[in-house]
């Protein structure tokens, strides 16, 4: 493809996928910083009008001061706009970089919202930094009468960080309660492991199958549920399922897929492989 | 002249919604949902926007020029937050209501009724159709005409506020009475929309994975179930309307704009093209019912007026 047909749909690509974000946040912040600003003006003109009946220079150098300190607040305000939104251009497939601009966002005393927070927490988990992406999703609560309430997303989120991590236990707690998660399929999918490395292989076959049900193109929960079959002995249900599923994936390019038809041919379990799975 | 406090039709609507909020959250035991999270704050911000800049073009004003005086200054900005605030707090008020109550109420998703209406139109739904257009420089563009939906409104009311108060009154009143009657829709027959119910039937990817993460935060600034009607078709429509009665070039200008936003709505795979027909229906009911209640505000507002005018006449003694 010439640079000539590149280029132009690349810099399209830039300026809507990156700026567009930026500049919705920068309007959200700018909006109280004007209004403040204002409030911050009228009250020097007055302070300078009233000083300036007894004493002119006093009343200058109150104006300028107020107006100083107003500058000043609204460069610190813009400073810490720019880096959220130097973080809302560089998106989390720059995961490292994201973590950094929001590092230093909250090192100028930026708050962390619930909608910073779950994108800062997906930043980290790509980073596979489960502990701070735990963190993280902690923030992204609301309060309510009852107490701190999550979306469901989130707590499969949470569930996936002790996954990850080794924490069976607290894992398969948040899994269970995220019922209403968007992506079902990755709640099963993980419980199905969870179920499997509990050695209860019937129950974790039943996950993964339901993890195929609800996405049937989920290849974690395919390869999953095709090694539990063959470790069960069960290798001819393996290759039937194999041979259904043979359209739905590039066998040439999948390495997981040549594991599987190596294992089938030699009659042998193939390796558990981990797929971390960040698609909330 | 009077110095009451005038009330506006604006202003009572952000009063009942504000009270069947309360009443709402109060039944839910809940006062947080009286709340507006940064998800929601920054749509609200492209209204407010044009508000803020005019308070702090008023206030900078006053501060640096000495010739300005306090009361201009101090009505200027008074009559800015006056006329925005009211639709400024009935959004805020608004989209904090509309979440809570869906969690409430909403039933099974209607996704395939609106398919089969498409179809017996049509005989497929267009985003289907559409797939075979599909390149990154489309998608680009149709991206950038659904992100407008949240600027036009903003830059159309900030020049009718400087030439019309009633005509700015009008349109930003059609805007938030078609988001009360969309959402009515929304509550009445939930859908997902067919790039999500229907995902097995899209075979082209968009390919424009840059552009995704944008896709991804217009998603944040939607709502659930908020397909039928499409309320960017909606206030696109009314945006066209209202800038015909700017002038020849704000029609022109808006024009292509809103079309490839019609557009969009369907290639981006969010709405049914019945949607979009729900989304005009809405436009033109919401356009009526504004010319409806602004003549009722301005009959008991002059019933009023003639009722002082006769009291000063002939004062009793």
């Amino acid at each position: 493809m010439s640079p000539r047909r590149v280029l132009p749909d690349a810099i399209g690509s830039f300026i809507i996928a990156a700026m567009f974000p930026a500049f919705a946040t920068m309007i959200a912040r700018v909006v109280p910083l004007l209004l403040v600003a204002s409030a911050c003006l009228i009250v020097a003109r007055l302070a300078r009008d009233r000083l300036a009946r007894r004493n002119e220079a006093a009343g200058r150098t109150v104006f300028v001061a107020i107006v100083a300190a107003t500058a000043a607040l609204a460069i610190f305000v813009l400073i810490q706009t720019s880096l959220l939104m130097m973080a809302r251009i560089v998106g989390r497939q720059n995961a490292a970089r994201l973590d950094r601009w929001y590092s230093a966002y909250t090192t100028m005393h930026g708050r962390v919202t619930p909608v910073i927070a779950f994108d800062w927490a997906m930043a980290l988990m790509m980073q596979r930094r489960w502990n701070d992406a735990r963190a993280r999703l902690m923030q992204t609560g609301t309060p309510s009468a009852k107490g701190v309430r999550y979306n469901a997303d989130s707590v499969l989120l949470i569930g996936e960080t002790f996954f990850y991590s080794g924490d069976m236990r607290r894992a398969e707690q948040a899994l269970v309660v995220a019922r209403r998660t968007t992506h079902p399929y990755v709640r099963f999918y993980l419980l199905g492991r969870i179920a499997a490395a509990r050695g209860d292989t019937s129950r974790a076959l039943e996950f993964l199958a339901m993890s195929l049900q609800s996405n049937g193109r989920f290849f974690p929960a395919f390869y999953h549920r095709q090694r539990l079959l063959m470790t069960r002995g069960e290798f001819e249900r393996a290759r039937t399922e194999m041979n259904t599923t043979r359209g739905e994936v590039d066998t040439q390019r999948n390495q997981q897929w040549k594991l599987l038809e190596q294992a089938l041919a030699t009659q042998a379990v193939p390796p558990s492989v981990e797929f971390y799975v960040i698609e909330v | 002249m009077s110095s009451r406090f005038k009330l506006r039709v604006e202003d009572v609507l952000t009063l009942i919604t504000f009270s069947a909020l309360l009443i709402f959250a109060r039944t839910r035991a809940s006062l947080t949902l009286l709340s507006l999270d940064e998800g929601r704050y920054w749509e609200l911000s492209f209204i407010m926007f044009p508000a803020a800049l005019l308070v702090f073009i008023a206030s900078a004003r006053y501060a640096f020029d000495v010739r300005a005086e306090l009361n201009a200054t101090v009505l200027q900005v008074t009559s800015v937050l006056r006329d925005w605030m009211p639709f400024a707090l009935f959004l805020s008020v608004y989209e904090s209501f509309r979440s809570g109550v869906w969690a409430v109420i909403l039933g099974p998703d209607r996704d395939a009724q609106l398919l089969a209406i498409d179809r017996w139109m049509l005989g497929e739904t267009p985003s289907i159709t559409m797939q075979r257009f599909i390149s990154p420089l489309l998608t680009n563009m149709f991206i950038l005409a659904y992100f407008l939906h949240l600027v036009l409104p903003g830059v159309l009311a900030i020049a009718l506020y400087r030439r019309d108060l009633l005509l700015f009154r009008r349109f930003l009143l059609a805007v938030f009475i078609s988001g009360v009657i969309g959402s009515s829709g929304y509550i009445a027959v939930p859908a997902v929309g067919p790039g999500i119910a229907y995902a097995p039937l899209f075979t082209v990817s968009f390919e424009s994975t840059p552009a995704d993460p944008l896709l991804g935060m217009m998603d944040l600034a939607r709502a659930a179930r908020d397909v039928f009607p499409s309320l960017h078709v909606a206030v696109s429509s009314i945006v066209l309307w209202y800038a015909a009665r700017a002038g020849r070039k704000w029609l022109l200008g808006m024009l292509p704009l809103v079309i490839a936003n019609w557009i969009a709505t369907m290639y981006l795979r969010y709405h049914y093209f019945i949607d979009v027909i729900a989304g005009w229906a809405c436009a033109a009911l919401a356009i009526a019912l504004t010319a409806l209640l602004l003549e009722i505000e301005r009959r008991i507002t002059s019933g009023a007026r003639e009722r002082e005018a006769a009291a000063a006449a002939h004062p009793q003694t």
